[in-house]
């Protein structure tokens, strides 16, 4: 399959920090990928690298499944951490600039700055913005000459609630048209409105690669069994309940069928030598899973 | 290419303090044709200066103030970018680090180039209207002014390299001003210690060369000599520039 983002083992090392192992994301064409992870866990860093604002220190990127990637890059718009903007420049001149940069028709712009809700600021300077208009008008830049992929590195940073819905719609309706995205946010609720895939980033590390109706699979009603062996647990288990749906956490075992029969479970485990230290049925919220998967 | 430097020479258009610098260039030159107009006048407590208008003209950027303009009006350009974070704008959509070294390089050079001809005409025209046509040294002129030409974009690529590597517009206007002086100071301290006769490495630095070629009575194999330097260093400071940018992460 031909991926329009894929990075295979890339490896970012700082002097003193390795802000990206080992990571291999997978984007496919038309995707919202979501990259999760706390602060300072590689999601700003990976976004560099795919876009060439850092090298890489070993590992492969491929665009369009080529790694020629100045000519993928041409397709790709994006907005990584403060956006960069001419400050003594109106929002329309910036954008007239960067127009000419990418080779844009000049009447793209006035469009694209009454989508981003920009297109009253007149002669206002950049520099004169609020923290909002500043992250609009690197959207606003990002989505000149149509891309077909946009990399946006938390972009609802600064919105009030009207910009985030707004924000929101824009990036539904460009995925609905084909644009494929890669988003990075704090804001999980937010994410989760829009997100196809996730990439759950953690100390640098990919953590896990997910579909977003795998989570909401996962996030429903299960039981959660803590005991003194995971491994031999979910084999006893299965060598009683063959179809038994169940997977290992962080040395936890989960099941998510057959829940009605919990007490047994227990008595079993129990009569074959395995120490349960807690069983409970629970449905884990959306937050609970990725702080989960991301560690305390 | 043709997109990067369409964007640069639209930003060039639109840089204020290139016109600045441009202007603030030319009252200086004015105040110069001013002071020697003040000696030829008689008045001995003053420097000595130009005495017509072709002299005026070959004197134009001899002096520091021009090297010195040029120079904070190069970092502003080429820093712009870096301290206002755009370059990401740049770099992100596949333009190679090489390529936009070239695309600002060609538009800074093409600037002081502008700068360059119009400082010399503006002294040729004023030199003439304060001094009348008097009698000027005999000279290769136009040899003069061709090397002066290279000597000051050999300048701006010193400056335009150390931008590239520092990134930002306050340290690049600091070295840009003080570096070449500091440059050919320890040269001249060299020279004190060494005492080698009839040879002083200070006057094969930039400053040395521009002095040189400001004055009518430079031989014509010393005026060769400042013309092939000011090549190597303009080539060397250029070639290095784009290598050490090339190797830099944003």
């Amino acid at each position: 399959m031909e991926y329009v983002i894929e990075t295979q083992n890339l490896v970012k090392q700082y002097k003193t920090k390795l802000a990206v192992n080992d990571v291999s994301i997978h984007v496919k064409r038309g995707d919202i990928y979501g990259l999760i992870g706390k602060n300072g866990a590689g999601k700003t860093s990976l976004m560099k690298l795919i876009l060439g604002l850092t090298n890489p220190t070993k590992g492969k990127i491929k665009l369009y499944g080529s790694e020629n990637l100045d000519e993928g890059r041409k397709k790709i718009g994006s907005l990584i951490e403060a956006p960069g903007l001419y400050k003594n420049c109106s929002a329309y001149e910036n954008m007239l600039r960067f127009s000419i940069l990418y080779g844009a028709d000049k009447k793209e712009i006035q469009p694209i700055l009454k989508r981003v809700g920009l297109a009253d600021t007149g002669t206002k300077k950049a520099g004169d913005f609020s923290l909002g208009m500043r992250q609009r008008l690197g959207i606003a830049i990002a989505l000149l000459s149509n891309p077909e992929v946009l990399v946006l590195d938390e972009p609802i940073n600064g919105l009030d609630p009207a910009g985030i819905k707004e924000i929101r719609d824009i990036i539904l309706e460009l995925n609905s048209e084909g644009v494929t995205f890669v988003i990075s946010s704090h804001l999980l609720d937010e994410l989760a409105k829009v997100v196809t895939n996730y990439g759950i980033i953690s100390d640098g590390a990919l953590a896990e690669e997910v579909s977003a109706a795998e989570i909401q699979d996962r996030c429903r009603k299960h039981v959660k069994i803590v005991s003194d062996n995971a491994q031999k647990a979910l084999q006893l288990l299965k060598e009683k309940l063959p179809d038994l749906t169940a997977e290992i956490r962080r040395d936890v075992l989960y099941l998510s069928s057959h829940l009605d029969l919990t007490a047994k479970m227990n008595a079993y485990l129990v009569s074959r030598g395995v120490a349960v230290s807690e069983i409970a049925l629970s449905e884990s919220g959306f937050e609970d899973y990725f702080i989960e998967r991301l560690g305390r | 290419m043709k997109k990067l430097l369409k964007f640069e020479f639209y930003k060039l258009s639109k840089q204020k303090s290139f016109y600045i610098c441009s202007a603030v260039m030319l009252v200086m030159s004015l105040i110069g044709i001013l002071l020697s107009k003040a000696i030829a006048d008689g008045n001995p407590e003053l420097p000595i200066g130009a005495t017509s208008g072709k002299s005026a003209m070959l004197s134009a950027v001899s002096s520091s103030s021009f090297t010195m303009i040029c120079g904070i009006f190069l970092a502003l350009f080429v820093c712009s970018d870096y301290s206002e974070q755009t370059i990401k704008n740049i770099y992100s959509r596949g333009f190679s680090r090489g390529k936009v070294y070239i695309a600002k390089f060609t538009a800074g050079i093409t600037a002081t180039i502008i700068m360059f001809a119009v400082t010399l005409v503006f002294n040729l025209a004023a030199g003439s209207l304060i001094f009348g046509n008097g009698a000027s040294p005999s000279g290769n002129y136009a040899g003069l002014i061709l090397g002066q030409l290279i000597t000051c974009l050999a300048y701006s690529s010193f400056v335009f390299a150390i931008c590239l590597i520092v990134k930002k517009v306050g340290s690049s206007i600091a070295l840009a001003i003080l570096g070449p002086s500091l440059i050919s100071a320890l040269l001249s301290l060299a020279d004190a210690f060494l005492k080698i006769e009839n040879f002083k490495i200070s006057g094969y630095w930039l400053e040395g060369l521009l002095g040189d070629l400001s004055s009518a009575a430079t031989s014509s194999s010393r005026l060769t000599v400042c013309i092939i330097l000011s090549i190597i260093y303009a080539v060397a400071f250029a070639t290095a520039g784009y290598f050490i940018n090339k190797k830099q992460d944003n």
